[in-house]
């Protein structure tokens, strides 16, 4: 399967700045998408390709650090590269700490928000692609049977068989089947395989939960 | 000794002289038909002679009508009626003479018992001085009112804030029509205490008040600039010889003028601000009357030009206040204006930029570069407006009214305020009157009155939720008025507390001066206008300031 081209997501409310935001993107061979305020970007689908926010801190109505705050809590947190007109310290900390790729005061140099936009993309690409992995997880996990999914929580705990038969009442036989079947299921190799599934599974219980 | 006979006869020989010479005339008048009648009468009354006199009935000596309007007969009937019964009457009368003049005279009836029967003695004094001198007097009364009235009127345009050359005309005016030929003035020191400067002068011809305008005072300057240079009244009877003219004959010869008296005009403390002069077309001394004149005059041209000095000090040091405002405003919006300024420049920068990498590249396409290049013209000059709207607003300047469109005096501060709007993320809604008809203003104060009421229609709602911080900023006509009106989404005004906001440190702000609404509504109240708060229906506090609508109209 082919990825679809990146696209960078302008939010700013100046006009002048939008046009060059544009143009500088395309100087890199990428497409934008322009909004002029926060509002028309979250009424509008989100991207399904790579995609990197350039967002105006100080923008009518919700700012830029309002969205980014919004944006935490969505399925796939885009990247920000922040701008601003006059930025402060506490500004910059609070964008930053919330996960910002970067952050700039106008003027800048073009090479450094071309760097920070091609990171942003970068972390979104990578995103995308444990998200898709994880959802080929869950979709295989979803597949297993109740039982065959009690023996692949006791399995990955490190239990043995003659164990597992013992907790859940049955033979050593039958569980050797199920493991078979969740071994197949969940194509993993190995053992230790199946151990890091469980693990991203586990390790993401929230985006577990919302995938399922 | 004398016989009784001769006695009597002596003594009747002295009646009659009393009768013939007395300087009053006296009739005798006996049931309506004269039976006697002395010298004077025959003269008082132009009668060829005596016999004349006594051949007339009293109808031939008056008009048919008496000044009340009542017929002299019936009215001559009635005041004999009235002597006879009381034995004596005494009234006014109109008296016609033979050659039909007509004259005023007090008539006095008495009765007199005469051979069984009253006879009337008629006493007629002429009383044509008497009359004319209490018509005099009562012109000069009239005119003395006229005059007052007039003085009244003067310092009512002082007190109604007309201009001090209107109030200067009138007062020069008035005075003149109080003396036939007299031609008056008043001229000012200027500030520095060393130039004239034409004050008013609306009958001495344009050459003489263009030639005296901006002259030296000194002792030898002619009759005003000698008076205001000693401090002292200078009268001069004839320009044409007096030495203190010499530098000036030929412009008084050109004017035509002969004698200037001038009298300096003081201040409370002494301190001299202009001169009252008066000019004759002859060589002239005055006569006593005018000085009572020059006083009024001076009196009330020092109240004016004092008045007026007065409001233009008040005017500048409530210029520099608002200046002052002005700035500290600024000083509260520089973050924002660096933002607003920094927005065009990050974008001529970052443009500039991508023009150079493009340089470099084998193949250019020219068509990119110019609409880049474009671009930056476009934000350069952007960049400059938003400074020169900031430098109009902290220059100082002297304030000057010119017809303005408010509307347009509001686009330009909400482009002032857009971005600390932005950056407190407070949208702002414009409602803005097309055609309205202009106001008199100074452009740079009304700015900063919407300045104002837009930074505290921001401020206000700092504890509002970000998605209801709204300001509408309105202008519109309204009953010969023209309105301006700001409204916020905050706290709102208690109605009790509305008028002390404009109380000068006045502030609910932490680093606030409490200046900015007392200014502001001076500003408004110079222009003729009033400024007032109110709270919003929907919550919120409203601010709203009319001023006079003008004729004109401005797109």
């Amino acid at each position: 399967m082919t990825e679809k081209p990146p696209v960078v997501i302008v939010v700013d409310d100046d006009d002048s700045f939008r046009n060059f935001l544009s143009r500088l993107v395309s100087t890199i061979g990428l497409k934008t998408v322009p909004f002029n305020s926060a509002e028309a970007f979250l009424a509008a689908p989100p991207p399904d390709c790579p995609a990197c926010l350039v967002l105006d801190v100080q923008m009518p109505g919700l700012s830029g650090l309002d969205l980014q705050r919004r944006l935490a809590q969505a399925s796939r947190p885009l990247p920000i590269v922040f701008t601003t007109g006059h930025g402060d310290i506490p500004m910059t900390v609070e964008a930053m700490k919330a996960g910002a790729v970067g952050f700039f005061s106008k003027p800048f140099r073009n090479q450094d928000m071309i760097d920070a936009i091609k990171e942003g993309i970068a972390r979104d690409r990578e995103l995308r692609k444990q998200l898709d992995e994880l959802a080929e997880i869950q979709a295989r996990y979803d597949s297993l049977t109740s039982r065959e999914r009690e023996v692949f929580a006791l399995v990955t705990e490190g239990s043995l068989n003659k164990q597992i038969a013992h907790k859940l009442g049955t033979s050593e036989r039958t569980i050797k089947a199920h493991r078979s079947q969740v071994v197949q299921k969940m194509k993993a190799d190995s053992v230790a395989e199946l151990v890091r599934m469980a693990d991203r599974l586990k390790i993401h219980p929230q985006i577990t939960q919302k995938l399922a | 000794m004398i016989g009784a006979n001769q006695q009597q006869s002596h003594s009747e020989l002295a009646l009659r002289l009393v009768f013939e010479r007395s300087p009053d005339a006296i009739l005798l008048l006996d049931d309506g038909v004269f039976i006697d009648c002395n010298q004077a009468a025959v003269e008082m009354l132009r009668a060829a002679g005596k016999d004349e006199l006594l051949s007339l009935l009293p109808s031939d000596l008056s008009p048919t009508i008496q000044p009340d309007g009542s017929s002299s007969a019936a009215k001559a009937q009635q005041m004999i009626a009235v002597a006879l019964e009381r034995g004596h009457h005494r009234f006014e009368w109109l008296a016609k003479r033979r050659n039909g003049s007509e004259f005023p005279v007090e008539v006095s009836l008495t009765s007199i018992p005469f051979l069984q029967r009253q006879i009337l003695y008629v006493v007629w004094r002429d009383i044509s001085r008497r009359k004319e001198a209490e018509r005099e007097l009562a012109k000069s009364r009239e005119s003395d009112d006229a005059f007052r009235a007039g003085q009244g009127r003067v310092l009512e345009m002082i007190a109604q804030g007309a201009t001090l050359s209107d109030v200067l005309a009138s007062l020069v005016t008035l005075i003149e029509a109080q003396s036939e030929g007299m031609i008056c003035s008043v001229l000012q020191l200027s500030e520095d205490g060393k130039h004239i400067r034409h004050g008013a002068a609306p009958r001495l011809p344009e050459i003489y008040v263009q030639a005296v305008n901006g002259a030296p005072i000194g002792p030898k300057n002619g009759s005003c600039g000698t008076a205001m240079y000693r401090g002292q009244p200078v009268i001069v009877t004839d320009m044409l010889t007096d030495p203190l003219w010499e530098d000036y004959r030929e412009l008084a010869k050109l004017s035509g003028l002969r004698a200037c008296w001038s009298t300096p005009i003081f201040t409370g403390h002494g301190k001299v601000l202009g001169s009252f002069a008066m000019y004759y077309r002859q060589p002239q001394a005055p006569t006593g009357s005018e000085a009572r004149l020059t006083e009024v005059a001076t009196h009330i041209a020092g109240i004016a030009i004092e008045h007026e000095r007065a409001q233009n000090e008040l005017q500048h040091t409530r210029s520099e206040l608002a200046h002052v405002a002005r700035v500290t405003t600024m000083g509260e919006l520089a973050a924002s204006i660096a933002h607003e300024v920094n927005q065009p420049l990050g974008a001529i920068v970052g443009n500039a930029d991508i023009c150079r990498s493009w340089l470099q590249e084998k193949e250019v396409d020219l068509k990119l570069v110019a609409e880049a290049l474009e671009d930056i013209s476009n934000d350069g000059h952007r960049a400059s407006q938003i400074i020169s709207r900031i430098r109009s607003l902290v220059k100082k300047h002297v304030p000057e009214k010119a017809p303005l469109n408010l509307s347009d005096v509001a686009r330009d501060v909400i482009g002032l305020v857009g971005h600390e709007a932005r950056r407190k993320q407070v949208i702002i809604h414009s409602q803005l009157g097309e055609s309205l008809p202009a106001v008199e203003a100074d452009r740079v104060q009304l700015q900063q009155v919407l300045l104002n009421l837009c930074m505290n229609g921001i401020e206000a709602m700092h504890d509002t939720d970000a998605n209801q911080r709204q300001l509408t900023v309105q202008t519109v006509m309204s009953n010969g008025s023209v309105l301006a009106a700001v409204s916020d989404r905050g706290m709102g005004i208690e109605p009790a507390k509305s008028e002390q906001l404009f109380k000068p440190f006045h502030t609910t702000k932490a680093n606030g001066m409490g200046m900015g609404l007392a200014i502001s509504r001076s500003i408004i109240e110079s222009f003729g206008g009033k400024l007032w708060a109110e709270s919003n229906t929907g919550g919120g506090a409203m601010f709203s300031f009319s001023l006079p609508a003008g004729s004109q109209e401005i797109q």
